[in-house]
């Protein structure tokens, strides 16, 4: 083990390569079990456009398909940071990682900010289910319940994953945290993940609105 | 990793950067130039964005057995839920 690794190394592992394999893999089975989670979602809402194909277009039409573009291109570019950050690790590049990271949390600040004009202009148009809902379509509301739902959940899963990467960009960048250590590279699989969830929520709700 | 192994692996990242954005911009003109099977491209689209970023950003081809297996097994689980489902659905309808 070289000496980065040992100071990498936490109890009660005593191989720096079993650790970096169990944390991989513990990361992959929590993802595994988030896939399930958004996977149940992804499937009420195919069953429900399925029931409601019209609604549901009449409804996807109405999101702002700018906010969703924008922030499609902000998560890409957070992803392309994000790698690049773990590259730049094993290249034993303290600042350059630490750029990049606060980089990826910035593109996700970003993504917050946008969505938060977002719900602004939703709220305005009245597009939140209840008594006076704007298109008299009832199952229109069905969809922006399934839009409010996911996209909150969403963001909340954003915003974790933010708090993560912010945080490892502070401890990489004052050198509390060695650059080998694993938090690093689970960090990075948990936000291509976050990325691949609103990948797959992007066309389901801004793009099902048809021609 | 050597410095120019860094540049070879970012300069591949960025090129699944751009194929992404394309797909990205693929998707909303199809949305928005066609009616028939426009969202069912789109969501091809969609999927095999999900496939580059598991296989490059996350390196999941690169991954042990293990893991491949773990996320084969979800993957074959979420598949089988919505086939079930949507057929369940079908014969209602």
């Amino acid at each position: 083990m070289s000496d980065a690794e040992t100071a990498a190394l936490r109890e009660p592992w005593i191989r720096y390569t079993e650790q970096r394999d169990v944390a991989r893999f513990g990361m992959w089975i929590f993802i595994v079990s988030e896939v399930l989670f958004f996977g149940a979602f992804f499937l009420a809402f195919t069953y429900l456009r399925i029931l409601h194909t019209e609604a549901f277009e009449t409804a996807s039409s109405r999101t702002g398909l700018a906010y969703g573009a924008t922030n499609t291109v902000l998560l890409l570019t957070s992803s392309f940071t994000m790698s690049l950050a773990v590259r730049g690790s094993a290249l034993g590049r303290h600042q350059l990682t630490t750029v990049l990271l606060g980089i990826t949390a910035a593109l996700g600040s970003a993504f917050l900010v946008v969505k938060g004009f977002e719900y602004r202009d939703d709220l305005d148009k009245g597009l939140w289910p209840g008594p006076s809902f704007p298109i008299k379509v009832a199952a229109a509301q069905l969809f922006f319940s399934a839009y409010w739902i996911i996209t909150i959940i969403h963001v909340i899963h954003l915003t974790i994953g933010i708090g993560v990467i912010a945080r490892l960009a502070q401890a990489i960048g004052r050198r509390r945290l060695p650059l080998v250590s694993p938090q690093l590279e689970i960090a990075a699989l948990y936000w291509s993940f976050v990325d691949i969830v609103w990948v797959m929520l992007f066309p389901i709700i801004y793009l099902g609105g048809g021609a | 990793m050597s410095e120019s192994g860094f540049w070879r692996a970012a300069i591949k990242d960025g090129a699944l950067w751009l194929a992404l954005l394309a797909l990205v911009a693929i998707s909303i003109f199809v949305a928005k130039s066609t009616r028939a099977y426009g969202f069912e491209i789109d969501l091809a689209c969609a999927v095999l964005q999900v496939g580059l970023i598991g296989a490059f950003f996350m390196q999941l081809g690169a991954a042990r057995p293990l893991i491949l297996l773990t996320a084969a097994s979800a993957t074959a689980f979420l598949l089988s839920m919505f086939v079930l489902s949507l057929n369940d659905l079908f014969t209602r309808l």
